[in-house]
């Protein structure tokens, strides 16, 4: 398990590595935490020509509130998310993300940035940032653009990020997000791959009607999805048992997921089903108990 | 893993038919395919680079074109060996005229992929093999789409 | 025996090295100079001729020194020896054929693992696909893709048993219960993987090989047999420092030898460490198994008779020590229940799976899966609680020795008396109560029980239980269980064991040390234990090496013995000396002194000094300088008899266990609460480092019952090829565990000590899965194959519940 040769290199300005990108081309990638990149290369199921080493772009590695948009660089580390104060402050959704992605050890390695790029389907983070609604912005050495993470995946893996271009930083606007708030997964192990996840964000007036959301599924497809059909159902509605099958149910037929290993199709739309309803249960009761009602969660 | 599609082409069947018989054509819509050579009665070598993002595998493939009944039927066959393994797909094609200018083009698929890629990445393999089958017939509709605008 | 260091739970010797880095593992050693990589191309097809292997672009790629491909091996090597009479051919690289998913095709040798690597892309192979079968029972049937031509079907073995009176058993029931399990197969998965460091030397024809293999040293003649060199020319060494194997690395044999060959042919050392890819697809693991079995039960819950059909999947060829797999619990099949009536066919049969051999356990899960299900079903039927049918069929304590209708000899136990203490801990009857409550709150709470016997110290006879009587009657019988070692002073004290054991974690130079401490009266840490092994060198014999957990009742004996040979010579000595009888002496503190006589007693320094520098002073004949050694076995172990019966150990321990769990049956998932185990392994020689072991043992048995599993699909393509998909429990994964110990030592070893560590790992999948059902209980869910995954638990209940819809 060693990989083939190729061509390193440790820019120290995002100029600098713009350029080398551009220079490239396809046969260029960049490499951050290594958690996903460097296992690929090991087992040769990548032959890349030139990688390009970020870690020295500190300048990259921040987390900032700013005019009620929370900003995070590409480079942050999974770990500075999870600790982050200010995060646990105005996107608790993240916070509690992203404890479930892999180990502490890996967190420490692994960045923000990296993950959103990789765009595996189960991944905890890319679910998180679409139903946050955030925003990437990609650079590149001719131009900078912003691209909604709605419409940022493609397919397993594929992102719409040229060979050429990087992603510096996530922008999510945090005034407007509800309240409530749930992640919730299911997997194997602790740590491992996630079979089903989901994502909510509600909020509700006085007397317990939800009044806005957003509700994002992932391991269920080649990209994680919003489930907006679920959502519209719940609009506008106070939350019962018969609502939440309702919307779980809508939910799950969707989903277009396979069968692998661990989950057959079958189990993976049952799944679907459960994780959605447990996860807008959850926002709703937490939704209820930032109004000062409800029980606890 | 096996699937099925269904995808609606521009042209009457004839046509379209002999487009999917033409190598230069399949050569542009097999993923990662820089040439075909013929090296049989229907059977062709090629270089195949298959995979998704980062992932990608060279493949040394040998594609033969059988059971041909013009212009309603045929069968593909892939076969590609490669460092990270190999590839056995076989799809069948059947083409159902519209109308004078339109064609449906229903396939069913079979795939089978061994050796290291299937070893580690079991868990997308069925979704990723979906993905591409799927691809080379919307490039297929492309190809298609392209030859009648410069028609 | 009042001891002062065995038995007390000294703090280990190794784990200072282990715990600084400072560890002697085979990836850190370089014996010798200009040590090659070696790197392996490998079949992706599970079934496939090979029709061509063009070398030669590889061969001249930058910094290759060979490329080695079958044809070399089929002209150096013969076939390994394995104990069937089934004509398979199995060289350690694939030679017309490639048989399952990884296994070898050709080796490169090259200046490092990157260039080897690198390498490997530019071999062809044109193989011509053939169809594949992993199903074990669609291996039997008669159309079935066929592996081994010159085999004519896939079964490598097949014999029957038949104990006492089956058939009139079974006449007399009140009542027959019967199913059939499903065992899957799973490996250790040791953090360290295989390594091997090969050198041929063509000046003195010798090949000398290390390796983390760890024995059983049979397989020592089988390399030997099949680099077709004389013993002493093959010189294996294993470094004393391996990372776990847990069976696995007995299994790095074949590749022992493929890498000496390929010393041979590229006329430099070489060198090969595997990575985890390799080892999950190709290295060895435990066996899947379908067991039909049948009980006949009396209505108050006696069993009077059991019939089982085992058939066992060895893979891609059956290797040495298989199929042993199907034979280490022979002895040990009734379990700790009185069951005098015994029908078994076993059958190992072949598929395009990853060869099997060795591991944790060894036949033990397999067997108990069913047997302990099956005392479960028999209670459900009955309506009686699964306790009291256990309790019913225990082997009781004046019953001991016991010997089982198929000839084991159970030397101590009070499996009562464990049972009850178990009972007791997890206060049994209280949580039926709470069991109701949960219930009737949508809480679905489960508690399985599991009783098994423990063998350990195996005979090398079992094995040839493989053979029919008259087979048997062609060759020598095998028995014994033949350890040795050296205990050995030098001129200035320094008091030095040699062990033939070949640790791979467990502590043996810590326990050898508190053994020759106790004997000779000295502190415990200023004992030297050489745990390195070396063929040419070591005390060693065919059943030497770490398995069938046998150093606390076979190598510690070999240490203690030659340790008691030291004592009695310099007692003598001082006898001589001081002119009193030998029973006035005590050897202690550093000194033998005699009874009762202050100031009269000699220095254990001098003593061993006059025998290096003064040997004049000795008694008469006796020999100069402190060097014994002492080879041990039991008498217990005998080869089978004519009529198959055999004691395929000598030392039996009892483990039962209570535990509970919580299904969510809304995702399937099943959530271990707590898991309780009473263990008696006789004497217990360090209890620092058995409980380590238990844990071990039971967490390894927890994977099987609920993660880990060697999946292939049913072309025979290999799925689980990393740790993303072959889910190995982790810290998190591991519920509270309470260990309790009961000791009946063994009349048989000089220690009293048994073997354990494998007794877990036996019980939990069948502990388990009893939980599980019980939790379970009135959805009409049957558990009858492992892993315990979410999914395959949400299915059961959705198919359970549609059937008795249906029938509603």
């Amino acid at each position: 398990m060693k990989p083939a040769s190729f061509n390193y290199y440790r820019p120290s300005t995002l100029e600098e590595t713009l350029q080398l990108l551009l220079d490239c081309g396809d046969e260029g990638k960049l490499i951050a935490g290594g958690q996903s990149l460097i296992p690929i290369l090991n087992m040769r199921l990548s032959s890349l020509e030139h990688v390009i080493d970020i870690n020295g772009l500190r300048e990259l590695d921040f987390i900032r509130l700013e005019e009620g948009i929370l900003k995070i660089g590409g480079l942050c580390r999974q770990r500075s998310l999870e600790k982050s104060p200010t995060v646990k402050e105005v996107a608790p959704l993240l916070s509690e993300a992203v404890p479930f992605i892999g180990h502490v050890q890996t967190r420490n390695r692994g960045t923000v940035g990296g993950s959103l790029v990789h765009a595996d389907p189960t991944a905890e983070i890319p679910l998180s940032l679409l139903a946050l609604d955030a925003t990437a912005i990609i650079q590149s050495a001719e131009e900078t653009r912003e691209v909604p993470v709605q419409d940022f995946f493609i397919t397993y893996l594929t992102t719409d990020i040229a060979p050429t271009e990087m992603l510096t930083e996530i922008q999510i606007p945090v005034d407007t997000l509800p309240k409530g708030y749930a992640f919730v997964e299911f997997s194997r192990r602790h740590g491992d791959f996630a079979l089903v996840a989901a994502a909510c964000l509600l909020d509700t007036d006085e007397d317990g009607t939800i009044t806005a959301g957003r509700l994002a599924i992932g391991g269920v497809d080649a990209v994680p999805m919003i489930a907006q059909e679920a959502m519209d159902v719940l609009l506008g509605e106070k939350l019962t048992d018969a609502l939440l099958e309702e919307a779980g149910q809508i939910a799950a037929e969707n989903t277009d997921p396979e069968g692998d290993l661990h989950a057959s199709r079958e189990y993976r739309l049952h799944l679907a089903k459960v994780f959605t309803k447990r996860a807008i249960r959850k926002a709703y009761e937490r939704s209820l108990q930032k109004l000062g009602g409800g029980t606890q969660p | 893993m096996t699937g099925n599609g269904s995808i609606e082409l521009n042209g009457p069947i004839e046509h379209v038919f002999h487009k999917l018989m033409d190598p230069e054509v399949l050569t542009e819509c097999i993923m990662g395919c820089k040439s075909m050579e013929l090296v049989g009665e229907r059977k062709y070598r090629a270089d195949l680079s298959v995979g998704i993002a980062a992932v990608k595998g060279k493949y040394d493939a040998y594609i033969t074109v059988e059971e041909v009944q013009a212009p309603h039927h045929f069968k593909l066959v892939v076969h590609g060996e490669g460092g990270p393994g190999y590839v056995d797909a076989e799809g069948i094609i059947d083409l159902t005229p519209l109308d004078e200018s339109k064609t449906q083009l229903t396939y069913t698929y079979q795939a089978e992929v061994g050796g290291k890629v299937a070893a580690i990445g079991q868990r997308m393999l069925g979704g990723v093999a979906k993905l591409l089958i799927g691809d080379f017939f919307k490039k297929i509709k492309k190809n298609l789409e392209r030859g009648q605008q410069i028609a | 025996m009042d001891c002062k260091h065995i038995g007390k739970p000294m703090k280990r010797v190794e784990d200072i090295r282990l715990t600084s880095g400072r560890g002697t593992f085979i990836d850190d050693m370089n014996p010798f100079p200009n040590i090659h990589q070696a790197a392996i191309l490998r079949s992706p097809y599970p079934h496939a001729r090979i029709k061509e292997i063009r070398t030669e672009k590889a061969e001249r790629m930058p910094g290759v020194k060979a490329v080695i491909t079958g044809q070399d091996i089929a002209a150096l090597t013969n076939p390994f020896p394995v104990g069937v009479t089934a004509p398979v051919k199995y060289y350690s690289l694939a030679v017309d054929k490639v048989r399952f998913v990884g296994e070898p095709v050709a080796v490169v040798i090259a200046k490092n693992r990157y260039l080897a690597e690198d390498a490997l892309e530019a071999i062809e192979v044109v193989y011509e696909q053939l169809p594949a079968v992993v199903d074990i029972e669609k291996a039997l049937e008669p159309d079935a893709p066929v592996l081994h031509e010159a085999v004519g079907s896939n079964i490598a073995n097949h014999r029957h048993f038949h104990y006492g009176n089956v058939d009139e058993a079974f006449r007399q029931a009140d009542l027959v219960v019967k199913h059939t399990f499903f065992y899957p197969k799973y490996s250790a998965t040791p953090v360290e993987t295989y390594g091997v460091i090969a050198h041929y030397d063509p000046s003195e024809q010798q090949y000398t090989i290390w390796s983390n293999f760890h024995g059983p040293f049979t397989l020592q003649s089988v390399m030997a047999a099949a680099l077709r060199t004389p013993s002493n020319r093959l010189r294996i060494m294993i470094p004393k420092d391996v990372g776990g194997s847990y069976g696995i690395k007995s299994g790095v044999y074949p590749y022992m030898v493929l890498m000496a060959v390929a010393s041979r042919i590229a006329g430099v050392p070489v060198k090969w460490i595997e990575d985890r890819q390799e080892h999950l697809a190709a290295s060895s693991s435990g066996t899947d198994r379908v067991t039909w079995i049948e009980a006949a039960v009396k209505r108050d819950g006696t069993v009077t008779g059991l019939k089982m059909k085992m058939v066992d999947n060895v893979g891609g060829y059956v290797r040495a020590p298989e199929p042993a797999c199907l034979y280490r619990t022979h002895s040990n099949t009734t379990g700790p229940y009185r069951i005098r009536h015994l029908q078994m066919e076993t059958i190992a049969v072949m598929t395009n799976k990853s060869p099997t051999g060795l591991i944790r356990g060894y036949g033990g899960q397999q067997l108990y899966f069913p047997l302990e299900r099956l005392m479960h079903m028999i209670a459900q039927k009955l309506g009686m609680d699964p306790a009291d049918v256990i309790r019913k069929n225990l082997i009781r304590a004046e019953e001991f020795p016991y010997t089982t209708p198929s000839g084991g000899v159970y030397d101590s136990g009070d499996y009562r008396k464990a049972f009850d203490m178990l009972l007791d801990i997890v206060n049994y009857d209280e949580f039926r109560q709470k069991q109701k409550q949960a219930r009737a709150e949508g809480k679905y709470l489960g508690m399985g029980l599991a009783c098994i016997v423990e063998p350990s110290g195996s005979n090398m006879g079992y094995i040839t239980i493989a053979l029919t009587p008259e087979e048997r009657a062609k060759s020598l019988p095998k028995s014994g269980c033949a350890e040795g070692a050296t205990v050995s002073i030098d001129p200035m004290g320094g008091i030095t064991v040699r062990i033939s054991t070949t640790p791979t974690g467990q502590g043996h130079e810590t326990v050898a040390a508190q053994i020759v401490g106790e004997v000779l009266g000295v502190d415990p840490r200023t004992v030297k234990v050489v745990a390195e092994m070396d063929t040419l060198t070591s005390p060693w014999s065919v059943a030497s090496g770490s398995y069938s957990s046998r150093f606390a009742a076979i190598g510690s004996s070999a240490v203690y013995q030659a340790a008691h040979k030291v004592r009695q010579k310099l007692l003598h000595i001082a006898q001589e000396l001081l002119q009193v009888p030998l029973d006035q002496l005590v050897l202690e503190h550093g000194r033998i002194a005699v009874k009762d006589a202050p100031g009269r007693e000699i220095s254990l320094k001098r003593l061993i000094g006059s025998t290096h520098w003064n040997p004049d002073v000795l008694p008469p004949g006796m020999e100069p300088g402190i060097h014994e050694t002492a080879f041990y076995t039991i008498p217990a172990a005998m080869p089978p008899d004519e009529n198959d019966q055999v004691n395929g150990s000598v030392t039996y321990g009892f483990v039962a266990d209570a535990v509970t769990v919580e299904v969510d049956i809304e995702t399937g998932e099943v959530k271990i609460l707590d898991y309780t185990t009473v263990h008696d392994a006789g004497k217990l020689l360090n209890p620092l480092i058995v409980d380590g072991q238990i844990l071990g043992g039971l967490v390894h048995g927890l994977g099987g019952a609920m993660y880990e599993e060697l999946a292939y699909d049913r072309n025979g393509q290999f799925l689980s090829g990393s740790f993303m998909d072959y889910l190995c429990p982790t810290a998190p994964e591991i519920p509270p565990i309470t260990i309790k110990h009961l000791e009946t030592p063994s009349p048989l070893t000089p220690l009293g000590a048994k073997g354990l560590g494998e007794g877990n790992t036996m019980s939990a999948p069948a502990v388990i899965a009893n939980a599980v059902e019980d939790a379970l209980s009135g959805l009409g869910v049957t558990i009858d194959t492992l892993p315990l995954s979410p999914n395959r638990i949400w299915t059961l209940i959705q198919d359970a519940k549609q059937k008795m819809e249906i029938t509603a």
